[in-house]
């Protein structure tokens, strides 16, 4: 059956319109949606309240997050008339036919184009969010119990609302998470200090010494942890540098762990270095500094550690003499500086508004 | 809520079986089309009598049903009428990156949690009219 004759197809305007936006799949996200097991899709945009006191945070206001990956949205504008056509069905004349016509039910004045994130940026823009918008746990005088004070609930959250206001994936999110050991207790999630986690990795080593249990192998955990938990420390936090540093997670089902010997020492220089200060602090001399790290160590692993594996975590005052070093440059958020600003403030209300603040 | 679901699949599918009258490479599981012009039409003034303004006429001068799938000669033009005297000429083409029809899933039920979308069609083809109008005698 021919579908038009000669005189075409009538075409007319709704004239009440339905919102719609366009987006571009790019061949890679495309490819996903149109398999037979498409992925969950989610367009997250950075918290839009003032809560956060400094309203310099960094990052992108709006993306569309797969499980694993994160696109920034961009909206371009066109200035050509963009019409949605649904075929409809018009009665001409008086003779009561009922003809196929077309209907603009929708006019779109722009389009979203995706952009995938680096992921190398998206991790130091979780690691920033992250160090602001946490409270930070600072060694056994940080009271995370209970709480005499009230304030707590409102001001502190836990991993669900901030990975909700977070415009990342939720790999992406949870790697950082694990990565600085982000633990929660009564649902409320407490950022690490480097010198907490410095004690608590100390009180770990201690522990194991006093119970004769090697930590470079596969050890029972359970009683360490009671142990290091009689020391003031929470128990989430020991869970989370477990699994910052377990060579495989299996180890929940029957309280083994197995620490991976790579991650542990890296870990642990890091943590020094960030301990020791960025180059706005006096910063340590290499030597006491490799000393604070071998002292760190189980024994037999101290003879792995050496500056090579905190490449780019460091900085000298004067590299030919390589004496003073300085951490936490890494983190430090003067280096996000130069990422796109992100556009704070505005309370958003109608879905398809909120994304006119990635218009660029 | 920052945080909203896209779903890649409309939740409901349109009900109504209305006779597609595009050529084929242009009908989508939805429906919907997408038709661009450089610049705008004007619109006669607001008269609410009718939901419908009606344009003028879509033309494939040279599709044919029941031609070879292969044959994508016709794409080259598309008139668009618009009014009783005026002319586009266009084509319809592949888009570079196909575009997803993103709306607000109409849930059905009274309990609305936040807003959730829905990628309601992905449209692969876009009939296009750039060029200025040229007058046409009825």
């Amino acid at each position: 059956m021919s579908t038009q004759d000669d005189s075409g197809i009538p075409f007319q305007i709704n004239r009440e319109q339905e919102h719609f936006r366009l987006l571009e799949l790019p061949p890679s996200l495309l490819s996903l949606i149109a398999s037979k097991d498409p992925p969950n899709l989610w367009l997250k945009s950075a918290e839009s309240s003032s809560a956060n006191v400094d309203s310099k945070q960094p990052g992108p206001s709006a993306v569309l997050c797969t499980d694993e990956h994160t696109y920034q949205l961009r909206q371009v504008q066109s200035s050509n008339s963009v019409f949605i056509l649904q075929p409809s069905e018009s009665r001409c004349g008086d003779d009561e036919i009922s003809t196929h016509s077309l209907s603009a039910i929708a006019q779109c004045t722009a389009t979203l184009e995706l952009i995938p994130s680096d992921p190398t940026s998206s991790s130091a823009m979780v690691i920033q969010l992250l160090k602001k918008s946490l409270p930070p746990y600072k060694g056994i005088d940080t009271d995370v119990g209970s709480g005499t004070n009230t304030t707590f609930s409102t001001k502190y959250k836990d991993k669900k609302a901030i990975s909700q206001d977070a415009p990342f994936s939720s790999k992406e999110f949870d790697k950082v998470w694990t990565q600085l050991c982000v633990f929660e207790v009564l649902g409320r999630a407490w950022l690490p200090t480097p010198s907490s986690l410095a004690m608590i990795w100390k009180s770990i080593l201690s522990v194991a010494t006093v119970r004769g249990v090697n930590l470079e192998k596969k050890f029972h955990f359970k009683s360490l942890a009671e142990m290091v938990g009689g020391d003031g420390y929470p128990w989430a936090l020991f869970i989370a540098v477990m699994l910052r540093l377990a060579s495989d997670t299996d180890y929940l089902k029957d309280n083994y762990a197995t620490l991976s010997r790579d991650k542990t020492v890296q870990w642990v220089g890091i943590v020094c270095l960030e301990r020791a200060g960025g180059s706005d602090t006096e910063g340590i001399s290499q030597s006491d500094f490799l000393a604070q790290w071998y002292d760190l160590l189980p024994e037999g692993w101290r003879k792995h550690a050496s500056m090579d594996l905190l490449k780019a975590r460091y900085s000298h005052s004067n590299p030919s003499k390589e004496d003073t070093v300085f951490g936490g440059d890494v983190y430090d958020p003067t280096s996000l500086e130069n990422l796109p600003p992100a556009n704070t403030g505005r309370k958003l209300g109608k879905w398809h508004e909120k994304f006119k603040s990635g218009r660029k | 809520m920052p945080t909203i679901p896209l779903h890649t699949s409309p939740a409901q599918t349109n009900g109504k079986s209305t006779i597609n009258p595009l050529p084929k490479v242009l009908q989508t599981p939805g429906g919907l089309a997408i038709l661009e012009i450089q610049g705008s039409i004007n619109l006669p003034a607001a008269s609410p009598s009718s939901p419908t303004i009606s344009i003028g006429r879509l033309v494939f001068p040279d599709y044919t049903a029941d031609g070879s799938p292969e044959n994508k000669s016709w794409m080259n033009k598309v008139h668009l009428y618009v009014g009783q005297h005026q002319r586009l000429t266009g084509e319809v083409k592949k888009l570079p990156n196909p575009v997803a029809v993103i709306r607000k899933r109409d849930s059905g039920e009274a309990i609305a949690e936040g807003d959730e979308l829905e990628i309601a069609e992905i449209v692969y083809f876009k009939v296009i009219f750039s060029s200025r109008p040229e007058p046409v005698g009825t």
